[in-house]
């Protein structure tokens, strides 16, 4: 029988006693956030589809460190330090999870399949019935990125790092992920996990502030009848083609991003169907599970405790409650306008969130008044959300580069 | 347009030479980056003043796609009451006397017709006073859509579908 303790046995345990007394509170904390997390997928509370891996990712990561040799502790999930090419190319050879990481994460491609499947999801044609209306909430369901920059900077991040934090606010993850990898790729996965947490509190969270901020009354209001002209596959068509190609014109930093939600929309309205099967089956549901349990994954104590998590936590939440009381506000002055016809609920689907935020809204309207029907004018104001945050995180992007 | 403070004001962005795009000189934008470097109020006001201009410009682009959308929108109804129009017959053209009456379309064929007749009165007082012009088999194209929505509208309740 060899001489082995306990310790060198169970190295999970060894390097959990053997860490520096944050670093062990840290991995015993994390591996809890991620079966509450877990839990709240299961529960319906958050997000399932993404809450789900990551929780079980990031309990496991925070349970699964070994002891490398020479007092270095790591996974063998992946490596998010590893920047050299040689790094990288070893780390690949390890690491089950780096080819993931490494191939679509670093270079934002993660992202622009999960905007590919959104694309394919969005009815564009909700928002060529009432454009105005819809963009006119987009835009107000954007206050929250415009107040979290300054409000980062007087924190004491960096202007990058600010930026990239605010566009938290726009509560459009693949767009946290993009704009956080050009503007802070040093604090890209704080930021990720954070918008991601938070994204998936929309859901259980939002209620809540409409539900303060809008009367039962109000939340009842039916929406008139109107009398729309039906939009053609061939005219979404064509307004995906011009906005996508105008869009890349202005702002070719996130052309990318574009070209992937367009293209989603012009497949579903082309009617290619085999491609819109892969798109918004296999290729949304694979890139949102493997973006789910690389986010969790990445949530190893040693990466994510960093004094900047704290700060980044207090202006997430900050960025999605300005955006969700911005939209709401829009909604407020379309119901004044319109001398009390319309719902102010409506304003809390401008802030993304595809579809998550509509839902909501109809959830909230169904409750107070199971005849009112707003879905339409919510998806309306969703849609048009991706494209003002789009445009925002583009803006903000050439102007902090060109600033820095 | 966006302006900086006075006291921030720095060279243009090289090579552009344009007023406009003078944002913040890189001595400034050191200056912010530095972690934990005293944040004096007109930093905070660039800042500030940068939120605000990128903000305005994602507001004008956004309403101006709004417009174009509009105006795309109101291009294409216009282009399809003109071709409507074209189809039906200019007016002025002599009446042509009614034909003996003709059998009607096909369009239940092979179904009884009194199924017809029930399911006609169904839709009638379901959708008002509509004139049916087919009845028959439901296309099963748009079944997948619905069914991808549906799936991806229940995720938050994945366990219901046990």
């Amino acid at each position: 029988m060899p001489d082995i303790s306990f310790l060198d046995l169970f190295q999970g345990i060894a390097t959990l006693v053997q860490a520096e007394p944050h670093l062990m509170i840290g991995r015993i904390a994390l591996m809890l956030l991620g079966f509450v997390l877990m839990y709240l997928g299961y529960k319906g509370v958050l997000e399932a589809l993404l809450m789900i891996p990551m929780g079980l990712g990031m309990a496991t990561v925070n349970a699964g460190v070994l002891d490398f040799g020479k007092g270095r502790h790591g996974t063998l999930f992946l490596d998010p330090l590893a920047t050299t090419n040689d790094q990288v190319m070893t780390q690949m050879q390890i690491d089950w999870l780096q080819p993931i990481y490494s191939l679509t994460f670093s270079n934002g491609l993660i992202a622009c399949l999960v905007f590919l499947g959104i694309g394919t999801l969005l009815d564009v044609g909700f928002v060529m019935v009432r454009p105005f209306r819809s963009m006119f909430l987009a835009i107000c369901a954007e206050l929250g990125t415009l107040i979290t920059f300054p409000l980062g900077v007087l924190m004491g991040l960096p202007i990058n790092q600010a930026a990239a934090t605010a566009t938290i606010g726009g509560a459009d993850g693949p767009m946290v992920l993009f704009a956080s990898l050009v503007l802070a790729p040093e604090i890209f996965v704080p930021i990720t996990v954070v918008g991601y947490l938070y994204l998936g509190l929309t859901y259980g969270g939002y209620p809540y502030i409409v539900k303060a901020l809008v009367p039962e009354r109000i939340r009842a209001i039916e929406m008139p009848v109107e009398v729309v002209r039906p939009i053609s596959s061939g005219e979404k068509m064509v307004f995906a083609v011009v906005s996508c190609v105008v869009l890349s014109l202005l702002f070719p930093v996130a052309a990318p991003l574009f070209l992937s939600l367009f293209i989603g929309v012009v497949v579903r309205e082309a009617g290619l169907k085999y491609f819109y099967d892969l798109f918004s089956n296999q290729m949304l549901y694979g890139a949102t599970f493997f973006l789910g349990l690389v986010l969790g994954v990445l949530c190893e104590a040693s990466t994510i405790l960093d004094p900047k998590v704290l700060i980044l936590l207090v202006l997430g939440i900050l960025a999605l409650t300005f955006s969700a009381i911005g939209g709401l506000l829009g909604g407020y002055v379309l119901y004044f306008v319109s001398g009390g016809k319309y719902n102010p609920v409506i304003g809390i689907a401008a802030v993304s969130c595809v579809p998550t935020t509509a839902k909501v809204a109809q959830k909230l309207v169904s409750a107070a008044n199971p005849r009112s029907i707003i879905m339409q004018h919510a998806l309306g104001a969703n849609i048009s959300g991706v494209i003002t945050t789009a445009i925002f995180a583009a803006v903000l992007v050439t102007v902090v580069k060109a600033a820095g | 347009m966006f302006k900086v403070p006075p006291d921030l004001e720095g060279s243009s962005v090289p090579g552009t030479g344009d007023d406009d795009r003078r944002i913040l000189s890189s001595r400034t934008c050191r200056a912010v980056q530095a972690v934990g470097s005293p944040m004096t109020g007109n930093t905070l006001a660039a800042v500030a003043a940068m939120s605000l201009f990128s903000y305005v410009l994602m507001a004008v682009i956004a309403m101006t796609t709004a417009a174009a959308i509009a105006a795309l929108v109101a291009g294409l109804a216009a282009v399809d009451r003109r071709r409507t129009v074209a189809a039906e017959p200019a007016a002025g053209t002599p009446v042509v006397p009614a034909s003996p009456a003709v059998p009607a379309p096909p369009a239940a064929s092979g179904l009884d017709p009194a199924v017809v007749a029930a399911i006609s009165a169904a839709i009638q007082t379901v959708a008002g006073g509509h004139r049916i012009v087919w009845i028959g088999e439901a296309q099963p194209s748009g079944g997948w859509v619905g069914e991808v929505r549906a799936q991806h509208h229940g995720s938050h309740h994945p366990h219901h579908d046990r």
